[in-house]
């Protein structure tokens, strides 16, 4: 049994406001997407035609420069970026996991699915098993040894079960079909 | 050359599938919304309300009068919260719909259709649609509003139970009659428009500027008064007033006082041909007739020595369908919903007040009764004669 809870709020909607609104359905400047990905691996090839595709489509796409030069912490403009898009897309390649840019910034997007802003994190497998992803073996396993000589403890932490969470996610996986793959590369 | 080819022609259709799939999550059916929008604090509440995350299902009511913009505030609040579900279905006018054969079915069916994505075999009746509802969607998180419920069995086709829906699920449900909204976490009434925010809705829809143009304040001002702070009115009466000079304007408002404006004292008039029974018909015209601004004890006690019962459960079941208000101890109702009513008893026989149901001014009254004299004279005259 749920409880049948009455209250009636019976808010007036007299408040006084100096502006008409619009219905906030569309923010401004908002972006639809925000691409996630190690620039290394991807950046001149598999992102650049996503990148086109999704901005052929309509889709209003924020894509981060990382061969920019980055401080430490991620950036605020970044911040809101990831925080005003309605979908992230995470392109999981196998150095994806060496960055620290790329893992601060993953840890910020699955903040934002949990908030109540409910952003769809969307992962795209791009020649990497999803279980190297969600366990941290493979190539993934390499760049967590480094990071535990280098990071605090918590930080890697907070990394690895970023990591968990976004490989336990529904995504895309490109391995799937790759025929003619191991050919060209 | 060939390996190339394969892998670009390969990852061409990948990402062909991912834009489909991003499009497919981006455009959670978005419905258009007027763009100039009046009083949406309550639609922010309601919003603040449903996207606090928690595991259960929420329900929001939303009541008022007819026009007072439930499916407006229903609207802006599904178009805020639509993309973070994974489904979502906006089902308009539901009570009309159902009115159709096989109404209800085709309903569950649009819900059905619009949270999976995809086609859904025919439903040919409500109780098999039931069963497909709870299967498919326990385990989904969706966004449903179930917009202009007017009787129960509407809601239990569509939304019996909580349970129907998975975990995190939010619904919102708008009706004129608030008694449905029993199993709602939260209800929300709609109140009138301030004089304010009258004005600029007004505004928008007569000048298309947040203020009435200069030569047309005092008129304005007029027109506003007269829709009494009802959205629906104010679009309507804004809208018709477009464009004229102020002689049509003065026209308008005249004709207005004693003929009521046929777009809005329509879809106000739904909600009393929705009453059920003749009795409940009576009490709201009786009210808009003669009890305006009266004592709810005075109003009953009359309306009682009328029909014979108690009228306390029909005064409740007007209040709850928002056509009476009580405040505090006095009974009263919208200007236009009062006008509404007495237009029904007007109708009845425009031309001669005397076959109407019921007389409420004093020259119509005065009239009656000096006709009625003249007849009795004649009746009277008429049996002398014949006496004699």
């Amino acid at each position: 049994m749920y409880q049948q809870l009455l209250i009636d709020c019976s808010l007036n909607s007299a408040a006084e406001m100096t502006e008409p609104e619009s219905s906030h359905s569309r923010p401004e400047g908002a972006y639809d997407v925000f691409l996630s990905f190690r620039g290394e691996d991807t950046r001149k090839t598999f992102v650049d035609h996503l990148y086109t595709a999704l901005v052929q489509a309509g889709i209003h796409t924020f894509r981060d420069d990382d061969e920019l030069p980055r401080g430490e912490e991620i950036s605020e403009h970044l911040l809101e970026a990831i925080r005003e898009s309605k979908i992230s897309i995470v392109v999981f390649s196998k150095g994806y996991a060496s960055s620290r840019w790329c893992l601060n910034e993953l840890v910020e997007i699955l903040k934002c699915k949990r908030k109540k802003t409910g952003q769809i994190v969307l992962p795209i497998f791009y020649d990497i098993d999803p279980s190297d992803v969600r366990k941290q073996t493979g190539s993934f396993a390499e760049a967590f040894d480094k990071h535990e000589e280098r990071f605090e403890e918590t930080l890697v932490k907070e990394w690895r079960k970023a990591l968990e969470d976004a490989g336990n996610l529904s995504g895309w996986s490109l391995n799937d079909m790759a025929y003619g793959y191991s050919f060209s590369l | 050359m060939t390996c190339l080819f394969s892998v670009s022609r390969h990852e061409a259709k990948f990402i062909k599938g991912v834009i489909k799939d991003v499009l497919n999550k981006l455009s959670r059916d978005y419905l258009c919304v007027p763009e100039h929008l009046v009083g949406m604090d309550l639609a922010h509440n309601i919003y603040d309300f449903l996207s606090t995350t928690t595991d259960d299902v929420r329900i929001v009511g939303i009541h008022g009068m007819p026009g007072i913009g439930k499916t407006t505030i229903a609207k802006v609040v599904f178009n805020r919260l639509c993309y973070r579900f994974e489904g979502s279905c906006f089902l308009s006018n539901i009570n009309e719909t159902s009115k159709q054969f096989n109404g209800l079915a085709l309903l569950q069916k649009q819900l059905l259709h619009d949270i999976l994505k995809q086609d859904v075999a025919n439903i040919n009746c409500v109780d098999r649609g039931t069963v497909l509802i709870k299967e498919r969607l326990c385990r989904k998180r969706v966004l449903v509003v179930a917009d202009d419920v007017a009787h129960l069995e509407q809601l239990n086709a569509l939304m019996g139970e909580r349970s129907w829906f998975g975990p995190e699920s939010r619904v919102i449900i708008t009706t004129r009659d608030s008694n449905l909204l029993r199993k709602a976490d939260r209800t929300y009434q709609i109140k009138e428009l301030t004089r304010d925010q009258s004005l600029r809705l007004f505004s928008w829809h007569a000048f298309m500027d947040t203020k009435p143009a200069e030569d047309y304040i005092e008129l304005s001002k007029d027109a506003v008064d007269y829709c009494g702070g009802l959205p629906l009115a104010l679009e309507v009466m804004g809208a018709c007033l477009s464009g004229k000079n102020r002689d049509g304007w003065q026209c308008v408002i005249d004709k207005l006082r004693r003929i009521p404006n046929h777009d809005i004292q329509g879809k106000l008039r739904i909600s009393f041909d929705a009453l059920d029974g003749e009795e409940l018909q009576n009490a709201f015209l009786d009210i808009a007739c003669f009890f305006i601004d009266r004592k709810k004890e005075y109003v009953a006690k009359v309306l009682g020595a009328r029909c014979g019962y108690n009228p306390e459960v029909d005064l409740e079941t007007l209040r709850e369908r928002s056509l009476i208000k009580v405040l505090g101890e006095t009974v009263t109702m919208h200007d236009l919903l009062r006008d509404m009513g007495r237009e029904v008893v007007r109708e009845s026989s425009p031309k001669e007040p005397g076959k109407r149901t019921r007389i409420w001014n004093q020259e119509d009254a005065w009239n009656v009764l000096e006709q009625q004299k003249v007849r009795a004279q004649c009746i009277h005259e008429s049996i002398v004669m014949r006496i004699f």
